[in-house]
C-alpha cells in the first residue's frame, strides 16, 4: 500500500524584498501566499492528502498579521488537504513567539503544528517524526531524538526537520542546525523531509531538500519546486519534483564575445522562458567589446528590461576595447588620442584604473557621438 | 583687411558729419586731446563691423548723438584684392550698403550686405577677432576698472576664447575636431558636475543622495538589528520569566521551599550540637593527653637517675686508680723540670763568657788599624804642607811680575797695527833707491847724515838730499790725506805700544813676551802645587791635622791582656754554638713545663671530677627511695604510663566521631547562608511570582510592539535596502573614477596639443617681447591666460607685475596674435585707443618700435590723447575732417 505525500519547506511569507523598486515588492511578497495554492494542486494531482512542510512556513516571528491571517485563510481554504507546518530558524518556536500568535489566530482543522519533538500519527500507520526548531540556531541536533523514539505501530517512519545536513556541501541554507547525514538510517526512518536549502538536493534515497516552492533569491541551484513523495513497503521512496513556481529567478552570466552575443542570448532566452513578464533577471556580463558592440548591446538591454519582470545588469566587469576601426572614427585628433591612450589603460588588466579606462572608454563613445549628432543637427 | 576712410554722421559727440580720410593701412596714428571724439571713431567702427543694421543693441543707440538722430557709419576697407565700401544706418531708415569703390557698383545690400562684409573681413568669426583685436582704454586691465567691470571681464574672456578658437582651428586644420574636443570636455565636465562639486570634488546631486541614503540605511539598519536583538532578548527574558511564574506558582515548588527550610534548619541545629561536642571532647583529649605527659615524665625521671647512680658508681672505682698515677706523673715532670732548667743556666755563663771575649778581640783589632791610617795620613800631610809652601813662594813671585798677558796681547795687537800702517804708507810713499858709483859713497846726505849705498828711502814728507859738490835733490812726496790720516795713526799705535812697554818694564815686544812666558809657567807650577794640596788634604790642612792628631792618641793605647786572644772567627763560631744551645736548652725546658702543667691539670680535674661525683652520689642517694625498693618502683610508674596513653586514644576516637558530623566555620556559614536564602525564597517567593508576572506583562507588551513593528523582517528590509543602496553608491563611485580619468586624459592630450600649436603664437610674441623685455619668456596658461613672464632671474607672475608691464605685455599679445593672422593671409588690422596708459617713457619707445615693426604686417590704428609722446611714433598722421555726405 503506497503512502503518497508533498514535502515542501522554505515558503517565507512575508519576506520584504527590500532590494527592489517599490513596485515590485507587494507583487513578490503576494507570491508567496500564491504558492499554498500552487503547492495544494500539486498535491491534489499527485494524490496526496498530506502536505509535510519542512520549515521557515514565515520570513520571521513577527511578520505582519495580515500575512498571518491571509496564510492561515488561504491553508484553510485548500480543506483537502492536511498540512504540517513545523518550526524553522526563521520561525522558531518561541514563547510567545509567532506559532503562540498563530494559534491565538485560530489554525484551521486541516493544519496541524508540530512543535514539540515527539511521534505523531498523521495517517493510519504512518508516523511523522518532527524536529521543530526552538531557536534560530542549536548547538545540537534536532532530529537525534529519533534515534530512540518508538513507534511500534507504524508501518512508515517519516522524519520532518530543518537544518543543514553536515559534510555534505555548503547548501545555501542560513539556519546555524546541524543534521546528521546519517539520521534516516539510525532512526529508521523511510524518508527524512528536509527544510532550508532553497534549491531541491537529494542527499540520498530516503533524505531530500525539497527547496522553496515560490523563488526568493537568485539562485546557484534549483528552486520553485514540491516534491511528491511515494512511500511503499519495501521500496525506496519514489521522490518526483513538481514545479511550482510564479516567478522565475535567473542568475545568468554572458560573456560577451561579439556583435551578436547579446542578440544570442537574447534568443535563447526567448526559447527557455516562456513568460518572460515573471523573469527576475541578474545578468552579470563580461568578457570584451568593442564600442560598437557594446552601444548595440546597451540599446538591447534597455529594450530587454522593458520586456521582464525584473533586470539587473552588473557589467563592471565588462571591458570595453576599441577596435582600431573604431579608433580611426574618432579621427586624427585629440579624441582619437584620448581614446588611445584609454583604450591602452583598459587593456593593461594589471593596471587599476583598466576598470575605469574602460567605462571612459563607453562615455567617450557615447559623447563624442553627441557632439557629432549636434554637429549634424 | 586694411581700413582706409571712416567717415560718421550723427554719431556720439560730433555735431557734424566727420571723415577720417587717407589712412596708409599701415601704421596711422590719431593724435588729439580728449573728447577729440577718438573712443567715438573706434566705436563707430567696432559696429560697423559686428553689428547689422537692424540691430537695437544698446551699444548702437548709445552711440547716438546727445541731440538725437540716427548714426550713419561708413568705412572703405580693403579686402580680397579690392577697395570696399561698407554703410551702415542704425535705427532709422536702417541700411547696409557694400560697394566696391573702384567700379562704383553696389556689391550687395541689407542683411545680405552685412553677411558679406563679414566674410570679407574673416568670416562669422571676424567679430570676435575685431573684439580681440580693436582694444579701447583700460580693456587691457580689467581688474583695474572701476565701472563696467563685467563688461571688461567678458571681452578678457572673448579674447581668450577668440584666441583659443583660432588655435583650435590651427589645430582642426592640423588634426581635424578640435571643436569636438571641447564640446567632448564639456560634456564630462557637465555629467561630472552632476556628481561631485568642482571645487571641493564634494558628492552632490543624485550621487549625494545615494551616499546619504545609504548611509541612513546603514544606521537604519544597525538600529534595526539592536531591535532585533533586543528583540530577541526579550523573547528570552519571557521565555523566562515565564517558567520562573510557573515554577513560583507550583504548590509543590511551595511544599518543597518549607520542606527545605526545615531540613536546613534542622541540618543547623545539628551541625550547632555537634559543634559544641567537638569542643567537649577536644578539652578531655587536652587533659588525657596532659596526664599522660605527666606520668612519662616521672617514668623518665626515675629511670634516668637509677641509670646515672650506676654510672657514677662504676666511675668512682675506675678514677682512684687514675688519679694515683697522675700524682707520680707530677712528680717525674717536675724532676725533668728542674734538671733542664739547672744547664740552661750552664750554658747561659758560657755564652756571656764568649760574649766579652769577642769584644776584647773587636778592641784590639780597632787599634791595630788606626795606627796603620796614622803612618797614611801623616805622609800625605808631610807633602801637602810642602805643596803649600811652594804654592805661597809662587804667589808672591807672580806678584811682583809686571808683563801680563793682558798686556802683552794689548802690545802685539799694536805692533799689527803699526805694521799693518807701515806697508800701507810705504806703498803710496816714493820709494828713492840709492846706488852710488863706486867711491862715492857717502856722499849723499839726508838731514844732515849720509845715505847709505844700497838705502832706499821711502820720504814722507819734503826731503832734501844734499850732494856734496853737487848740489841738492829735493823730494816732495806730494803726500795725500790718506796717507796723512794714516801717518798720524801710527804715531798713535807707537806711542801706545812704547806706553805698554814702558809699563812692562821691557823694551820691546819680545822681551815682553819672553818675561810672559817665565810668568805662565811659574803659573802652570802654582796650579800643581795647589793641586797636590787639595788631593792630599780634601778638607783642608786643619781637619788632616786634627785627625793625624785623634789617631795618634788612640794607638797610644794598649792592652797586653788582649794579646794572646784567639782570632776574631772563632770566637764567633763559639758564641753561635752557644747561642743555639742556649735556645734548645730553652726549648727543652718549656716542653717540660708544659708537660708538668699538664700533668697537674690532669690530676685536679681527676681530683674535682672524683669529688663531684661524691657530691651527685649523695644528692642522688637523698632524692632516690631506698636500694631496695627502686626496682618496684619504676615498675609502678611504667603501668601508669600504659594507662593514661589508654585514656588518650579513647578521647580522640570520641573526638573524631563528632569532627566528623560537626562543619567547620565554612561550612556553618554556607548552611547559615543556605538556611538564609531558603527562608528567604520561602517568604518572597510570593512578591517574586507578583513581580515576575509584573514583568512578564511589561515584556509581552514590548513583543507585542516588535512584532506590530516587523524587526526581524524589518533587518531583512533594510540588509537588502542597505545593499542595493551601496550598489547605487559603488556606480556612481565607479562613474565618477570613469569621468576623472577621462578628463585627465583629455586634459593630458589638449595640454600636449595646446604645447604643440600654442608654439607659432609664441614664436611670433617673442621678437616682440624681446624688443620691450630683452631676455625674457611668457608663460602662457591652459585657459591662454598669460600667467607669468621669465625674465631670466625670477619666473614673476603676472600678476604681481605693475599695471605698465601687465598692459605692455597685453599688447605685445595682440601684435602676435595679428602677426600671426596676417601671416595666415588674413591681416586685420589692431587699433589700439589710447591702450598704452601706464608706460612709462623707455618702455613707449620700445613699445613703438614693436608698432612700427608690426605695421610693416598688418594695419595698425593708434588713437592717443598723448600727442607729445606719440610723435615719437611716427606713422601716417591722420586728422578729423568734415565729412560731406552723399
Amino acid at each position: 500500500m503506497t503512502f503518497t505525500f508533498v514535502h515542501t519547506a522554505d515558503w517565507q511569507i512575508g519576506k520584504v524584498f527590500g532590494g527592489f523598486p517599490a513596485d515590485k515588492v507587494p507583487l513578490l511578497r503576494e507570491a508567496r501566499l500564491d504558492l499554498i495554492g500552487r503547492v495544494a494542486r500539486v498535491a491534489r494531482e499527485a494524490g496526496a492528502r498530506h502536505v509535510l512542510v519542512a520549515g521557515d512556513v514565515y520570513d520571521s516571528p513577527d511578520i505582519p498579521d495580515r500575512d498571518l491571517s491571509q496564510s492561515l485563510d488561504r491553508l484553510r481554504r485548500e480543506e483537502d488537504v492536511s498540512w504540517h507546518l513545523l518550526p524553522g530558524n526563521h520561525d522558531p518556536a518561541q514563547t510567545g513567539g509567532i506559532w503562540e500568535r498563530l494559534i491565538r489566530a485560530g489554525v484551521p482543522a486541516n493544519v496541524r503544528l508540530h512543535l514539540e519533538s515527539r511521534p505523531e500519527t498523521i495517517a493510519p500507520d504512518i508516523a511523522l517524526l518532527p524536529a521543530p526548531l526552538t531557536a534560530r540556531s542549536t548547538m545540537g541536533d534536532p532530529t537525534a531524538w529519533m534515534d530512540t523514539a518508538a513507534t511500534p505501530l507504524a508501518r512508515h517512519r517519516i522524519g520532518l526537520a530543518h537544518g543543514s545536513i553536515q559534510g555534505f556541501g555548503g547548501g545555501d541554507g542560513d539556519a546555524a542546525v546541524p543534521i546528521e547525514p546519517g539520521r534516516a538510517q539510525t532512526a529508521g526512518l523511510d524518508y527524512l523531509a528536509l527544510g532550508d536549502w532553497h534549491g531541491v538536493t537529494r542527499i540520498s534515497d530516503r533524505v531530500w531538500y525539497s527547496g522553496t516552492p515560490e523563488p526568493d533569491r537568485f539562485p546557484d541551484n534549483e528552486p520553485g519546486f514540491a516534491l511528491v513523495v511515494r512511500l511503499e513497503a519495501g521500496r525506496p521512496a519514489q521522490v518526483e519534483r513538481h514545479a511550482t513556481a510564479h516567478y522565475t529567478w535567473w542568475k545568468r552570466t554572458m560573456s560577451i564575445t561579439g556583435a551578436e552575443s547579446l542578440a544570442i542570448f537574447e534568443q535563447s532566452l526567448a526559447a527557455t522562458v516562456a513568460h518572460p513578464e515573471r523573469l527576475l533577471l541578474k545578468l552579470t556580463v563580461n568578457g570584451t567589446a568593442s564600442l560598437a558592440a557594446w552601444s548595440d548591446g546597451e540599446v538591447r538591454l534597455a529594450a530587454l528590461e522593458q520586456r521582464l519582470f525584473h533586470l539587473a545588469v552588473d557589467s563592471a566587469t565588462l571591458r570595453v576595447l576599441p577596435e582600431d576601426v573604431e579608433l580611426e572614427e574618432f579621427g586624427a585628433g585629440d579624441l582619437r588620442k584620448v581614446a588611445e591612450l584609454l583604450s591602452a589603460t583598459a587593456r593593461n588588466e594589471a593596471s587599476v584604473k583598466a576598470p575605469a579606462a574602460s567605462l571612459a572608454l563607453r562615455k567617450l563613445y557615447l559623447f563624442w557621438q553627441d557632439a557629432r549628432g549636434g554637429e549634424q543637427l | 583687411m586694411k581700413i582706409r576712410a571712416v567717415r560718421m554722421r550723427e554719431v556720439g559727440c560730433f555735431s557734424t558729419p566727420i571723415a577720417l580720410e587717407g589712412l596708409s593701412g599701415e601704421l596711422d596714428v590719431l593724435a588729439g586731446p580728449n573728447e577729440l571724439g577718438k573712443s567715438t571713431i573706434r566705436k563707430a567702427l567696432d559696429i560697423l563691423f559686428k553689428f547689422s543694421h537692424t540691430s537695437q543693441s544698446i551699444k548702437i543707440r548709445d552711440l547716438k548723438p546727445y541731440l538725437g538722430g540716427a548714426p550713419l557709419i561708413e568705412a572703405d576697407f580693403e579686402a580680397d584684392g579690392r577697395l570696399w565700401r561698407l554703410r551702415k544706418q542704425f535705427l532709422s531708415e536702417k541700411q547696409t550698403l557694400l560697394t566696391e569703390v573702384n567700379s562704383g557698383k553696389v556689391a550687395a545690400r541689407g542683411d545680405e550686405a552685412h553677411r558679406r562684409a563679414l566674410e570679407l573681413i574673416g568670416g562669422s568669426s571676424g567679430e570676435h577677432r575685431l573684439g580681440l583685436l580693436w582694444l579701447e582704454q583700460g580693456s587691457l586691465l580689467p581688474r583695474l576698472s572701476k565701472d563696467g567691470k563685467k563688461d571688461e571681464i567678458e571681452i578678457e574672456k572673448g579674447a581668450r576664447q577668440q584666441l583659443s578658437e583660432v588655435i583650435e582651428r590651427e589645430i582642426a586644420a592640423a588634426t581635424g575636431g578640435g571643436h569636438d574636443v571641447r564640446v567632448v570636455r564639456e560634456k564630462v565636465e557637465q555629467q561630472r558636475r552632476a556628481l561631485v562639486t568642482d571645487r571641493r570634488s564634494q558628492p552632490t546631486g543624485e550621487y549625494a543622495n545615494a551616499i546619504a541614503n545609504r548611509n541612513r540605511a546603514e544606521q537604519e539598519l544597525e538600529s534595526a538589528r539592536a531591535a532585533a536583538r533586543a528583540a530577541d532578548d526579550r523573547l528570552s527574558r519571557a521565555a523566562e520569566l515565564r517558567e520562573r511564574a510557573a515554577a513560583l506558582a507550583n504548590p509543590a515548588s511551595r511544599a518543597a521551599a518549607l520542606e527545605r527550610v526545615q531540613k536546613l534548619t534542622a541540618d543547623r541545629e545539628a551541625a550547632v550540637a555537634a559543634r559544641q561536642q567537638l569542643k567537649i571532647t577536644d578539652a578531655k583529649v587536652q587533659a588525657c593527653e596532659s596526664r599522660l605527659a605527666e606520668a612519662q615524665q616521672a617514668c623518665e625521671v626515675l629511670a634516668r637517675r637509677l641509670e646515672e647512680v650506676s654510672k657514677l658508681e662504676l666511675a668512682a672505682s675506675t678514677g682512684a686508680k687514675a688519679e694515683l698515677e697522675l700524682k707520680e706523673a707530677v712528680e717525674a715532670a717536675d724532676a725533668r723540670l728542674n734538671e733542664a732548667r739547672s744547664h740552661r743556666e750552664e750554658l747561659r755563663v758560657a755564652f756571656d763568657a764568649a760574649s766579652q771575649r769577642l769584644q776584647a778581640r773587636e778592641k784590639l783589632d780597632s787599634r791595630r788599624q788606626a795606627a796603620i791610617r796614622l803612618a797614611e795620613l801623616s805622609a800625605r800631610m808631610t807633602e801637602a804642607q810642602s805643596a803649600a809652601e811652594r804654592a805661597g813662594e809662587i804667589r808672591s813671585r807672580l806678584s811682583e811680575e809686571s808683563v801680563t798677558a793682558a798686556r802683552v796681547a794689548a802690545a802685539t795687537r799694536e805692533a799689527n797695527a803699526i805694521q799693518t800702517l807701515e806697508i800701507g804708507i810705504a806703498a803710496q810713499l816714493p820709494k828713492v833707491q840709492i846706488a852710488y858709483q863706486p867711491g862715492s859713497a857717502g856722499k849723499i846726505r839726508i838731514d844732515g847724515r849720509p845715505v847709505a849705498d844700497g838705502e832706499e828711502l821711502t820720504p814722507s814728507r819734503l826731503v832734501a838730499l844734499e850732494i856734496e859738490g853737487i848740489g841738492t835733490i829735493t823730494i816732495d812726496p806730494a803726500v795725500s790725506e790718506t796717507v796723512e790720516d794714516d801717518q798720524a795713526d801710527l804715531d798713535a799705535h807707537r806711542s801706545v805700544l812704547g806706553d805698554l812697554l814702558a809699563a812692562m818694564g821691557v823694551s820691546d815686544l819680545a822681551a815682553a813676551r819672553e818675561q810672559l812666558e817665565g810668568r805662565q809657567n811659574l803659573e802652570r807650577e802654582l796650579a800643581q802645587a795647589e793641586d797636590r794640596v787639595r788631593t792630599r788634604a780634601p778638607n783642608g790642612l786643619g781637619p788632616l791635622s786634627d785627625e793625624v792628631k785623634r789617631l795618634a792618641e788612640q794607638s797610644e793605647d794598649s792592652d797586653d791582656e788582649a794579646s794572646d786572644l784567639p782570632e776574631r772567627p772563632e770566637i764567633e763560631a763559639e758564641i753561635a754554638r752557644l747561642g743555639r744551645a742556649v735556645r734548645e736548652t730553652e726549648q727543652a725546658v718549656d716542653q717540660l713545663s708544659q708537660d708538668q702543667a699538664r700533668a697537674r691539670e690532669s690530676l685536679t680535674h681527676h681530683v674535682a671530677a672524683r669529688r663531684a661525683r661524691d657530691e651527685r652520689l649523695t644528692v642522688l642517694g637523698s632524692e632516690l627511695p631506698p636500694t631496695e625498693e627502686r626496682a618496684s618502683r619504676l615498675a609502678e610508674l611504667t603501668a601508669g604510663v600504659a594507662a593514661a596513653q589508654d585514656a588518650v586514644n579513647q578521647a580522640l576516637r570520641e573526638r573524631t566521631a563528632w569532627l566528623e558530623k560537626a562543619p567547620d566555620d565554612t561550612g556553618m556559614r554556607a548552611l547559615e547562608a543556605e538556611l538564609f536564602e531558603a527562608r528567604r525564597l520561602q517568604q518572597s517567593s510570593a512578591d517574586e511570582l507578583a513581580r515576575v508576572e509584573k514583568e512578564l506583562a511589561v515584556v509581552e507588551r514590548e513583543l507585542e510592539r516588535d512584532r506590530q513593528d516587523g524587526i526581524a523582517a524589518r533587518v531583512e528590509e533594510l540588509e537588502q535596502k542597505a545593499r542595493s543602496l551601496g550598489e547605487q553608491v559603488s556606480q556612481f563611485e565607479r562613474e565618477l573614477a570613469a569621468l576623472n580619468l577621462l578628463l585627465d586624459t583629455l586634459a593630458d592630450v589638449e595640454q600636449q596639443s595646446r604645447e604643440r600649436y600654442l608654439s607659432p603664437v609664441l614664436g611670433r610674441l617673442d621678437p616682440y617681447i624681446n624688443l620691450v623685455f630683452p631676455g625674457a619668456k611668457v608663460g602662457i596658461g591652459r585657459d591662454l591666460r598669460v600667467e607669468a613672464i621669465d625674465r631670466g632671474v625670477v619666473n614673476e607672475q603676472l600678476s604681481a607685475l605693475s599695471d605698465g608691464t601687465q598692459e605692455q605685455i597685453a599688447v605685445l599679445i595682440r601684435l602676435a596674435f595679428a602677426r600671426m593672422l596676417a601671416d595666415a593671409g588674413r591681416p586685420t588690422p589692431l587699433i589700439l585707443d589710447d591702450a598704452l596708459v601706464y608706460s612709462d617713457d623707455s618702455r613707449i619707445e620700445a613699445l613703438f618700435d614693436a608698432l612700427r615693426q608690426a605695421a610693416g604686417a598688418h594695419q595698425v590704428i593708434v588713437f592717443t590723447c598723448r600727442s607729445r609722446t606719440f610723435e615719437q611714433l611716427g606713422g601716417n598722421r591722420l586728422a578729423v575732417v568734415p565729412w560731406a555726405v552723399q
